[in-house]
Parts: C-alpha cells; sequence; structure tokens
C-alpha cells in the first residue's frame, strides 16, 4: 500500500514539475532550434542571407555593378499577397530591412529609401524655409539622386491540413527591375515551408 | 476495452491537476450557460461600467482550461466597449490555441487527466476546444475589428484564414464520425434509437429557409472577401467569392447584384446568363454611380441561441440508464428582425446571410455521435462505481449516487455573445459627409458617415436588445450646431 502512495506521490510530482516556467537563454539569430508554423527569425535570416547572396552574384548584376559611381536603388517595402496569407504577424518591415542592409554593406550599388522619403522632403523643407538654418550649411532642393533600380518584393503563402499534417509555407520573391526601361535584371524565389504532424 | 469504475480520489486528482492547467470548476459543476448570459445581460445594458467589469470578471477564466471560450466571450465584449486592441489581442490569442490544439495528441498527460475527469464526471472538465462555425466567426469578428481600424490588408488576411478553418472544419468533423462509430461499435452499443430521439430535438426544420447543410461554411466569410476584392478592383476574385456566398446563402438579393455587377465589370458572361436564370431579369448588377461611394452594412442582430439540457432513458445490460444530452430548443424560434437603412435618398432593408443559430444546430448534430458515446459510457463508468460502493457499505453507496447526480451535467458551452444572425444590406450615396438613419424593432440610431467616390465604407451595427452599437473607420465627425 506504502508502495502505491509512494508511486501516486512521484507520479504527481512529475506532472507538478512540468509547470514550472522555463528557462530564458539568448539564441543565435540563425538558432533553428525553436521553430513555430509561423515565419521564424532564423527562418529568415537564411531565406535573405540566400536571396542577396543569389543576387548579388547573378550575371547581369555584375555586369550593371561594375561602374563609378555604382548604380542607385530605391527599395519599396515588400508587400504582402493577401489574398494567399494567413498570418497577420509576418514582419515584412524587418524583412525589408534586413535585405537593405545586406545589399548595402555589399557596397555594390548605392541605395535610397522610398519610405524615408516624406522625413526627408520636411527636413528639407525646414532647412530652407523655416529661417532657422544657416543656408550655407542648408541642403539644397534638386540634388537628390534618381534611383537606377527597383528593388521590390511579396510574400505569398499556403496553409493546408492534409490527414494529420499541418502545412503552411511563405514564398518570398524578390525582383530587381530597370527604372528607366522597365527591365527585370535579376529575380529569385524563396520558399519557407513548415510542417507539424499532430501528436498522437 | 473494459470500463473501470471511477474513485472520488481519481476524480479529484483528475480536476485539479490536468497538466498545469485548471479545469473550470465552476463549469463542472454548474454549467456555462449562467454566466453566458450574464455577459449579454451586460451587453444588452448598454453600461459601459456594467459591461467594462463584466470583461474584468473573466481575467481569471481567461487563463483557465476553458480559456478559448472566455477570451473569444471578452474579446467580442472589448471590442463593442470600444477597446478593438483589446479585443483584437483576445481573439489572436484564442486562434493560436486553436491552432495549438489542433496539432495536440489525445494522448498526451494533460489530455488523460483530462477525459478521465469528464468519464468521472461530465463533459465540462475536456477543456473547451470550440466549435466549427465559432472558430470561422472568430476570424470573421477579428476582420471587422481590422476593418474598423481601417486596415484593408489584415482584414483579407483574417478572412483567408476563416476559409482556410472551414477547410479543417469539414476534415475534422467527418473523422469524429468516423470514430464515434468505431467506439460504439467497439463497445456493441447501439446509437440508433437515441439517436432517433435526438434527430426529433435538434432537427433544422425550425429553420426554414435558413437551414444549413454543414456548421462552419459560413457565407459572410465569403461576401466580405467578394467585397474586400471588389475593393481593390479584383473584380475575377471578387466574383468568385460571391458565388461561393451565393452557394451557400442563395437567398441573399444583396449579393446575387453584387455577384452580377462584378460579372459584368469582368466580362463574364457565362456567369451574367445563370445569374439571370436564376434570380430573373430584375437582378441589374448596377454599378456604383460616378461621384457615389458604396456603403455596406453589416448588422449583428441578438444572441445565438444557448444549449438546454434534455434526459433521455438507455437501457443497457438490462439497466435503465438517464443520459444527460445538450441540445437547442427551437420550438419558439422565429427568424431574426431586419434593419431599416436610410440616408441622402437611399433606402434599404438588411437580408440574412449567415444564421447562427441553425449553424449552431448544425454543430451539435455533428458533434452528436462523440457526444452520446462518451456520455454512454461515463454513465456505466458511474453506474459501476455506484454498485462497488454499495457493495462495500451502503452508506457509501449513496453518497456515490449522489456525486453522480451531482455531476450529471450536459455540456452547454458555446461562445454565447455571437449574435444570432450576420444580415447585410448594401447602398450606394453620393460624395461626402452623409446622415444613415438605422432602425430596428425598438431601437433607432443615426450615424454620420465618410462617402468618398469608388470607395467601400462599412458600418457595423450590432443589437443586444434595446442596445446598439454602431462601429465604423469613416464615421465623420459630429456636424457643428447651428450658430
Amino acid at each position: 500500500m506504502k508502495i502505491r502512495h509512494a508511486a501516486a506521490f512521484a507520479a504527481l510530482s512529475l506532472v507538478l514539475a512540468g509547470c514550472e516556467t522555463g528557462q530564458v537563454r539568448s539564441v543565435s539569430a540563425t538558432d533553428d532550434s525553436k521553430l513555430s508554423m509561423g515565419v521564424d527569425q532564423s527562418d529568415v535570416n537564411a531565406t535573405v542571407e540566400q536571396m542577396v547572396a543569389s543576387m548579388l552574384t547573378a550575371p547581369g548584376v555584375i555586369r550593371a555593378t561594375g561602374v563609378n559611381p555604382p548604380p542607385t536603388v530605391v527599395v519599396v517595402p515588400i508587400r504582402l499577397d493577401t489574398s494567399t496569407i494567413t498570418d497577420t504577424r509576418i514582419n515584412t518591415d524587418a524583412i525589408t530591412t534586413l535585405v537593405r542592409g545586406k545589399i548595402i554593406n555589399s557596397g555594390i550599388f548605392q541605395f535610397v529609401d522610398a519610405t524615408r522619403r516624406k522625413d526627408i522632403s520636411s527636413e528639407v523643407a525646414y532647412q530652407q524655409d523655416s529661417g532657422m538654418v544657416n543656408q550655407q550649411t542648408a541642403a539644397q532642393r534638386g540634388k537628390q539622386i534618381g534611383s537606377d533600380y527597383i528593388l521590390e518584393g511579396t510574400i505569398s503563402g499556403f496553409d493546408a491540413m492534409s490527414g494529420k499534417t499541418h502545412k503552411k509555407g511563405y514564398v518570398i520573391t524578390l525582383t530587381l527591375q530597370n527604372v528607366e526601361t522597365a527591365v527585370i535584371l535579376w529575380q529569385d524565389t524563396k520558399q519557407i515551408a513548415k510542417e507539424q504532424t499532430r501528436g498522437l | 476495452m473494459k470500463i473501470h469504475p471511477v474513485s472520488p480520489v481519481m476524480l479529484l486528482t483528475c480536476l485539479l491537476l490536468a497538466g498545469c492547467e485548471t479545469t473550470n470548476l465552476r463549469n463542472t459543476f454548474t454549467g456555462y450557460t449562467r454566466q453566458g448570459r450574464d455577459f449579454q445581460n451586460a451587453l444588452s445594458s448598454g453600461d459601459a461600467a456594467r459591461l467594462s467589469k463584466a470583461i474584468a470578471d473573466i481575467d481569471r477564466d481567461c487563463q483557465s482550461a476553458d480559456r478559448i471560450l472566455y477570451l473569444q466571450e471578452r474579446g467580442r465584449m472589448r471590442s463593442m466597449n470600444g477597446d478593438a486592441v483589446g479585443s483584437t489581442a483576445d481573439y489572436q490569442i484564442a486562434s493560436d490555441f486553436f491552432e495549438s490544439k489542433r496539432m495536440e495528441g489525445t494522448l498526451t498527460v494533460a489530455n488523460g487527466l483530462f477525459n478521465a475527469a469528464a468519464i468521472a464526471s461530465n463533459d465540462l472538465a475536456i477543456p473547451y476546444d470550440g466549435h466549427g462555425f465559432e472558430k470561422v466567426m472568430l476570424h470573421n469578428e477579428q476582420a471587422m475589428n481590422y476593418l474598423v481600424a481601417n486596415n484593408y490588408d489584415f482584414a483579407r488576411i483574417e478572412l483567408n484564414h476563416a476559409d482556410v478553418e472551414q477547410a479543417f472544419s469539414l476534415e475534422k468533423h467527418a473523422k469524429i464520425v468516423a470514430e464515434a462509430d468505431r467506439k460504439s461499435r467497439e463497445q456493441q452499443i447501439s446509437l440508433d434509437a437515441a439517436n432517433a430521439s435526438l434527430a426529433e430535438k435538434t432537427s433544422q426544420a425550425a429553420f426554414g429557409a435558413g437551414a444549413v447543410k454543414n456548421s462552419f461554411q459560413n457565407a459572410f466569410t465569403f461576401y466580405l472577401r467578394g467585397t474586400l476584392y471588389e475593393e481593390s478592383r479584383d473584380y475575377d476574385r471578387a466574383l468568385i467569392e460571391y458565388k461561393k456566398a451565393l452557394e451557400i446563402y442563395p437567398e441573399n438579393r444583396f449579393v446575387a447584384e453584387a455577384a452580377m455587377r462584378t460579372a459584368l465589370l469582368c466580362g463574364a458572361s457565362r456567369d451574367v446568363e445563370t445569374l439571370t436564370n436564376i434570380y430573373g431579369k430584375a437582378l441589374k448588377g448596377t454599378p456604383v454611380p460616378q461621384g457615389s461611394g458604396r456603403v455596406v452594412v453589416v448588422y449583428e442582430q441578438g444572441f445565438v441561441l444557448a444549449r438546454s439540457t434534455f434526459r433521455l432513458p438507455f437501457i443497457w445490460n438490462g439497466q435503465i440508464l438517464e443520459l444527460v444530452l445538450p441540445y437547442y430548443d427551437t420550438s419558439a424560434w422565429r427568424p431574426a428582425d431586419g434593419l431599416d437603412v436610410a440616408g441622402a435618398g437611399a433606402a434599404a432593408h438588411t437580408q440574412t446571410l449567415c444564421n447562427l443559430d441553425a449553424m449552431a444546430v448544425r454543430a451539435l448534430q455533428e458533434e452528436y455521435s462523440e457526444i452520446l458515446v462518451r456520455q454512454i459510457l461515463r454513465m456505466i463508468a458511474k453506474y459501476k462505481m455506484q454498485e462497488k460502493a454499495e457493495e462495500q457499505n451502503p452508506l457509501l453507496g449513496l453518497a456515490a449516487k449522489v456525486a453522480s447526480v451531482a455531476t450529471d451535467r450536459a455540456d452547454d458551452r458555446n461562445w454565447l455573445t455571437l449574435p444570432q444572425s450576420v444580415q447585410i444590406a448594401e447602398c450606394f450615396l453620393p460624395t461626402g459627409r452623409q446622415e444613415l438613419s438605422l432602425t430596428a424593432p425598438g431601437v433607432s440610431k443615426s450615424v454620420a458617415v465618410n462617402v468618398i467616390p469608388g470607395k467601400t465604407v462599412y458600418v457595423f451595427a450590432s443589437q443586444f436588445g434595446p442596445n446598439m452599437v454602431i462601429r465604423s473607420a469613416d464615421l465623420a465627425p459630429a456636424a457643428l450646431p447651428a450658430q
């Protein structure tokens, strides 16, 4: 009888021990030990790394960038394809920033940021028109560089349950296009696919 | 499979220690409907302080094993109380729990304990997993939150999720039926007699034209998706969505008009012909006039039916056992009233697109085999427990009987702040600030909206008894008083 009680006590202790809150630890940006069915940080890092490498080594891009000064690219925020995505928590701003950062650091393009135009415009207006800024140091209108290329991207997705398996995926497409001629210089598509099987 | 008698120690252990979650003991012993009625009354009162108190009072329940149910209720109450951010967060968390539950194994320690607790007490000890139609409505309600916040992209994404949820529910339903069938054969239990009594009690006949074929296909999801596609001038996709809505709810003329309009806009002559054959030449598919905007009024009326309980005698091994089962009392059911919409020379009366009462009844019908088998197994286990206790001591037997009666309770949980029906009306209004009057039996409200040419303005009117809550991203500021 005592053994039965002891066994029951041990079983309850095990159950209760499972209720303790887990400890927090730092992980690397490419750590994929804890994946969710959403777009995880490690997915984004690996995918962006591959796509930027593909772009920088594309023959068309190499030909177009071997000039001085380097061509200018405007990066527009990556869009969600709202007809296929089922998750509102995909951080497109973070992905856009990551792509832009990696290409800037490659040094073969120079960049203008489409999302900052309003801020820059109001700053130039302040420097020019407020009467508060020394005009010898004020930024001049009409000096911005026109972009040669536009880099844009979309994220589409799929979400399906088949038997015990839930499949969810995200397809990221990036396109580099000549602003003047509309010729597509480079395009690549990468898929982040997740699969989860229902427990027994 | 042998059915073991249950002991009180086992019952208590299971109820208290199902993993890290806490069983909602109040629900297990007193049922849910009474608490759900309190939420409904708080909404009907129109008293913001009372509603805020009802919201605050369920903080603890939102951490319990029934948290999905309470998060849904709180999400709805928060949205009606003007807290769109809190509501969006609640719906998102509830959706995440649905996702993780879907992939959860049935053989986990927690599930084993909850199921054991359910066999020893009642189905209310099993953590709430929602019904198919509620999962779809969760995303519809979230989409409306996003539309009120003027975030059309996220509204579209949420409706995609609602669409996927419908496909998941279809698959799950087929599995549940097969599993209940397997268990009933394994236990050599015939469900025929019980099923016949239940079919009589839970018939769709009461709903007439509003009857539904399954609980999870929701025409409102497709219609709302259609309006968003049309808004972005993606007429092909809009037409597809409107057609899907019409397949589920063909009686709605506003959807038929929208389908005809988009069919004409994208030159789908075969669809134009089909729609004309079904709805006649009166269906014009009138385009939005130049200088006008489209106003979509979504009217959520009343409260969805709450579950009642009935007792059904069942013969097992020569013994008469009494099954305690949930059902929806549709004897006094009547169709929801509509809303009159008038403004700037236009007038419309809302038409039903989604009958949630019928969907709730259908959901229960779909779940019934599973509920019935579990209830029979429970009554047999309880009967054996009483028998064994009586053998040991007549007083113990009496105590076991009292415990059994005290926990005889049908699972009456469902999302009770959902409306009885979702209705829609459309009208085209001239550009600019337009006054709209919204009139339903017992309540009348007036709102001003900013109509933009070529754009769709969404107005959501939710009526709870004498109280009506209006939400829209396009509400115009109140007119200045005359000098």
